[in-house]
């Protein structure tokens, strides 16, 4: 597609400027593309890993959870979970990778369970142990799929401008540029043969 | 002491130890009875019978009683003290065996009481059982009627 | 020593006991096809009383506990030593008593913790609690109060609050049953206690980072064990500990079926219903003293059982697990 411009030599020369920047710009765009590419696969096998343990061992817990929840009455089981001290803070920060800013998370758990051993039985034990083993992980398995999920968005938005800048701009500055070029040139031509037609017609008289 | 009143002391005793012995008898049958009918109303007849079981102890011992007023009181005779010991022997049978048989027999009802109650339909094994403990007082009050005799033979012959 | 004052309260458990679930009820209630359905089954049975306030599955909870409240009522109304039987609602008194302690100290309202089961008014243990006011309350609540709330200052930690009051419970109930010089009652505390010690100490061993510290505290004194019993096989595998046990009657019993299986999953339930299946057990062979506690406190262990029994085969009901599974989680009585 030719760009609706002026042909003269201004123009050749700015539309001359515009691809070498775009070429530049595209292969630059392609090496962030490539590696955008790598940390994505790297951190999607991590999230699939991560996810697949805590979905393991959330079922563990949770079954050990069941059985725990058998064999005493609704109200012992409150009284061993309702009273504690536990605390979580949970902080987040931004830090860049590549140009893109994703979140991270850290979680500490403090403070302990208060429940005592005679209204419970070991299951419990096992459960929330688990359990507060798995919140971090938790947080960190959401952090890692939240970096993936923003890291596919901007790979995409990569690869659609190299994909505009391969495929549209350049061919048409390419084009356009020979396209002025070859209008300079014909110009130049129609100049030389008025130019040898006014000589003729100057050397007849 | 004079061998009447021996005698009546004997014939007292065995009476005594009997009746109480089927006073406790059917008194813990009763209470398991009692039991068994609050929850259970239409168990009443079943649980009446059981309770009446160790009853018979203390008729045993009564019957001996009379047999003795009988020997001392019903010829012209007194007993000499040493028929008024033997009087007091004689009733001994009775009343030691009708003593502890009817406590036992009271609780052979109790647990009658309870497996009439867990299964209805089977007062009559729970009956044998407790019949079985009754022949011990019944053997009790023979061998105490055949001393007597034996005594009564003495006195008035 | 036959005691003849319990033929009366013998023969009416027994009369009652008629009444209590059996196999062919729990496979009944095992083959409903919705959990749901389990209810207008209960309501035929001697829980239909319990029960009346209830409309779904999921308030079945409140039915349970009612129901068993009128067994403690019941058995108390009728038991010749009726502080006896009367420690075996103590547990829920001691229950109560930490709740609201634990809530007081961390603001987290209590009401849904609480078991009306116990034998003190939960109105005036509350405000007891709340005002720091023991002096009228009995002495084995302020006791053992007083005590929590000592150690937890001391170590400012909320479980302080949970093995203090269970210790001093099962203090005072060992106390008592030695009081009364009732066997039965104190063989089956002691037995309970060599459990909780046993299951106290294969917890602390899987899950304890300082275990022997840790086990120190969970360690309930009065059981045919001692502390020092347990303090040297900390380092060795629980396998072997299970081993070293001392062969009573009991503790093989228990351990045979509720570690039978230990290697394969390490879950804890088992353990659980083996000791129930073992102190259901014995006093199963015990029903026939007559003229002792034993058969009220084994309707009571009966009626705890059923409890039990309902509450798990509504739940797997509920998760949708098998029958064959199901039944392994009950208790002998009901497969």
């Amino acid at each position: 597609m030719i760009l609706r411009v002026n042909p003269n030599r201004m123009e050749l020369l700015r539309l001359r400027r515009r691809l070498q920047l775009a070429r530049r710009g595209h292969k630059l765009l392609k090496d962030k593309q490539e590696e955008l590419m790598r940390q994505f696969m790297a951190l999607v096998v991590e999230a699939k890993r991560t996810r697949e343990d805590v979905d393991r061992e959330l079922e563990i817990a949770m079954h050990s959870f069941f059985s725990a929840r058998l064999d005493s009455f609704q109200p012992e089981m409150e009284e061993a979970l309702a009273f504690t001290n536990k605390k979580i803070d949970l902080k987040s920060r931004i830090e860049p990778i590549m140009n893109l800013r994703v979140p991270y998370f850290d979680c500490a758990v403090t403070g302990e369970f208060a429940y005592g051993f005679l209204d419970t039985d070991g299951d419990l034990d096992r459960a929330l142990s688990m359990l507060s083993d798995l919140l971090p992980r938790m947080v960190r398995m959401a952090q890692l799929e939240k970096h993936v999920s923003m890291l596919a968005a901007e790979l995409e938005r990569t690869r659609r401008r190299v994909n505009a800048l391969e495929h549209i701009l350049i061919p048409s500055l390419q084009e356009t540029i020979k396209y002025i070029s070859t209008k300079l040139s014909e110009l130049e031509r129609g100049n030389l043969t008025r130019l040898m037609k006014v000589k003729e017609i100057v050397r007849k008289h | 002491m004079e061998g009447l009143t021996i005698a009546l002391i004997g014939a007292a005793f065995g009476f005594l130890l009997a009746a109480l012995g089927s006073a406790i008898g059917t008194g813990i049958a009763g209470q398991a009875g009692s039991g068994v009918v609050s929850e259970d109303p239409q168990r009443f007849v079943s649980m009446l019978i059981l309770q009446a079981l160790p009853g018979t102890q203390g008729f045993y011992g009564f019957v001996a009683l009379m047999f003795v007023i009988n020997i001392v009181l019903g010829g012209g005779k007194m007993p000499t003290p040493q028929q008024g010991w033997q009087i007091v022997f004689a009733c001994a049978p009775i009343g030691i065996v009708g003593f502890l048989s009817a406590i036992f027999q009271g609780k052979v009802c109790v647990a009658g009481c309870s497996q009439v109650a867990k299964q209805p339909g089977t007062l009559g094994s729970a009956l044998i059982f407790a019949i079985v403990v009754e022949t011990y007082a019944v053997l009790g009050l023979v061998s105490t009627l055949i001393l007597l005799l034996r005594v009564q033979q003495a006195v008035q012959g | 020593m036959d005691d003849l004052r319990y033929s009366y309260a013998v023969a009416r458990i027994n009369a009652l006991s008629t009444k209590l679930l059996d196999r062919a009820f729990a496979s009944r209630m095992l083959d409903a096809a919705e959990p749901s359905d389990i209810l207008p089954m209960l309501r035929e049975t001697a829980y239909a009383e319990s029960l009346t306030a209830v409309d779904n599955v999921s308030q079945l909870e409140g039915g349970l506990i009612r129901e068993l409240q009128k067994t403690h009522d019941l058995l108390g109304a009728i038991c010749p030593d009726k502080e006896l039987i009367g420690l075996f609602r103590k547990r829920y008194d001691f229950h109560n008593l930490k709740a609201m302690l634990k809530s007081k100290i961390t603001g987290v309202p209590h009401a849904d913790a609480i078991v009306d089961l116990g034998t003190y008014s939960i109105g005036e243990l509350s405000s007891a609690v709340r005002g720091e006011a023991y002096r009228f309350v009995p002495r084995y609540i302020s006791e053992t109060a007083l005590e929590a709330l000592a150690e937890y200052r001391k170590a400012q930690a909320l479980y302080v609050i949970s093995y203090t009051c269970d210790r001093s419970m099962w203090r005072y109930l060992m106390q008592n049953a030695l009081k009364h010089r009732n066997k039965i009652v104190i063989t089956l505390f002691r037995d309970y206690i060599n459990m909780a010690n046993i299951k106290a100490f294969v917890r602390v061993k899987e899950f304890s980072k300082t275990p022997a510290e840790a086990f120190r505290h969970y360690f309930i004194p009065g059981g045919d064990y001692e502390l020092d019993f347990f303090l040297p096989l900390m380092d060795e595998d629980t396998s072997l500990f299970l081993s070293r046990l001392r062969d009573g009657e009991c503790e093989r019993h228990i351990i045979a079926h509720g570690f039978g299986s230990w290697e394969e999953d390490e879950s804890f339930w088992r353990l659980e219903v083996a000791r129930d299946n073992f102190v259901l057990y014995s006093f199963h062979q015990m029903r026939g003293q007559l003229f002792s506690i034993a058969p009220l406190i084994y309707y009571l262990l009966r009626k705890e059982a059923e409890a039990k029994l309902i509450r798990t085969v509504v739940r797997c009901k509920l998760s949708g697990m098998r029958r064959a599974e199901t039944e392994e989680r009950l208790r002998y009585l009901y497969v």
